[in-house]
C-alpha cells in the first residue's frame, strides 16, 4: 500500500466530474469524516449534516477554483474544510441555543451511529479473535469499549499500564485485518 | 506530523482509546486524512471496536425477576453475558445495594455492588462466573445491611 493516495491527476479527474473518481472520493472520505465527527458531535443527524456540507464545499471549491493548490495534500484539505464546517456548526448551534443550556445538542436515543461500520463478516472475525484472547484481555477490551470504564481504572484492576492497552489493541487490529476479504480492508486507489 | 512518529507513538491506537489531547487529535487527523497507511489503521480500529460492541450487545440475554416470584425463576445462560433486573418493593428507598449470590453448587458466594433505580436493580453478569444449578440472590441496603429482597434462580447452562 502507498502512503500517498492523492495527486494532481486525481484532483483533476474529480474536478472534471469523473464518476469513478467521485465514487472513490465519497467512499474514501465518508468513513474518515464519520470517525472524526462522531468524537465531536453527539447526534447522528449532526454528524450527517456536517459530513454532507463538507462534501458540498469541497466540490464547490473544486468546481469554482478549478482544483486545489496542493493536490498531494488533498486529504488534509478535506479535513480542513470539515474542521471549518464543524466550527461553523458549533457557532451556529450556540447562537440558537439558550445560554443556560450546557450542551449544544442531545444524543440520539435508540440509534446506533456505528451501524454503518458493522457487518456479518467483521462480527464473525471479532468473535474468532475474542475466543482466542486470554480472558483477562477479553475483559479489558469489554470494560473499555463496552462498559466504557475509565481506562486508568481498568489498568488498576488488571495491573497493567496504558501501553499494554495500546499493544493489545494493536495486535487485535492486526488479526482483525488479516482475516478479512480485500473488499473489507482498504479503499483501493482508483 | 511525520508518518514514522505517528507509528512509533501509536497514534492510531491512542486516537481510538481517546488518549490524544485536542492538539494531538487535530494534528493526527490532518495526517491520516492524507496518509493511506494511517487512514487504514484508524479505519480498521473503528471497524474492530464497532463490531466488538455489536457482538457483545448481541451476546447479552435480558431477564427481569419480579419480587416475591413463586418458585425459582429459570435463567438460561446461553450467551456470554446476561442482564438481570431484580424488581424491588416500590417503597424501597435504598440506593446503594450489595448483591449476594449463593450457589447450591459452590460454597463460595459471589458478592457485587450495585445501585437501585426506578424500583429495581439492574445487573450485567458474565455467564462464565455462574455455576449451573440453584442460586439465591440476597439484596441488602449497603449502608444498613438491611435485607431488601431475596430471589430464587435456577441457572441453566445451555450450549
Amino acid at each position: 500500500m502507498e502512503y500517498q493516495l492523492f495527486n494532481g491527476e486525481y484532483v483533476r479527474r474529480l474536478t472534471a466530474g469523473d464518476l469513478e473518481t467521485e465514487r472513490h472520493f465519497v467512499a474514501y472520505f465518508s468513513e474518515l469524516l464519520f470517525i472524526k465527527l462522531r468524537r465531536a458531535l453527539l447526534s447522528h443527524q449532526a454528524v450527517e449534516d456536517v459530513r454532507q456540507e463538507t462534501f458540498l464545499r469541497v466540490f464547490s471549491v473544486l468546481r469554482n477554483k478549478g482544483g486545489v493548490e496542493h493536490p498531494e495534500k488533498f486529504g488534509a484539505f478535506v479535513n480542513g474544510v470539515c474542521s471549518n464546517v464543524l466550527a461553523e456548526y458549533y457557532r451556529s448551534s450556540s447562537r440558537h441555543t439558550p445560554a443556560h443550556h450546557q450542551t449544544l445538542e442531545t444524543p440520539d436515543v435508540g440509534i446506533d451511529p456505528e451501524t454503518g461500520l458493522v457487518n456479518e463478516e467483521r462480527k464473525h472475525k471479532v468473535r474468532v479473535i475474542l475466543e482466542s484472547l486470554p480472558q483477562k484481555d477479553r475483559q479489558i477490551l469489554r470494560l473499555i469499549f463496552f462498559e466504557e470504564l475509565e481506562k486508568d481504572e481498568v489498568c488498576r484492576i488488571y495491573r497493567v499500564d496504558r501501553d499494554y492497552l495500546r499493544v493489545l489493541l494493536h495486535r487485535a487490529k492486526k488479526r482483525f485485518r488479516a482475516g478479512l476479504s480485500r473488499s473489507q480492508v482498504a479503499t483501493a486507489k482508483p | 506530523m511525520e508518518h514514522q512518529s505517528a507509528v512509533e507513538l501509536r497514534f492510531a491506537e491512542r486516537h481510538l482509546l481517546g488518549e490524544l489531547s485536542p492538539d494531538e487529535t487535530a494534528s493526527f487527523e490532518a495526517h491520516f486524512f492524507d496518509c493511506a497507511l494511517c487512514a487504514d489503521e484508524v479505519r480498521q480500529g473503528a471497524h474492530l471496536v464497532a463490531n466488538f460492541k455489536a457482538v457483545l450487545r448481541e451476546a447479552i440475554h435480558e431477564q427481569t425477576i419480579p419480587l416475591g416470584a413463586c418458585g425459582p425463576t429459570e435463567v438460561r445462560l446461553t450467551e456470554r453475558f446476561f442482564d438481570l433486573t431484580l424488581a424491588l418493593d416500590p417503597l424501597e428507598t435504598a440506593r446503594r445495594v450489595s448483591c449476594e449470590f449463593h450457589f447450591a453448587a459452590s460454597p463460595a458466594p459471589l458478592l457485587m455492588a450495585a445501585f437501585a433505580s426506578d424500583g429495581s436493580v439492574r445487573l450485567r453478569l458474565p455467564a462464565d462466573c455462574f455455576p449451573p444449578g440453584a442460586c439465591t440472590v440476597v439484596l441488602r441496603d449497603e449502608d444498613s445491611q438491611r435485607e431488601i429482597g431475596q430471589f430464587q434462580l435456577l441457572l441453566a447452562k445451555l450450549i
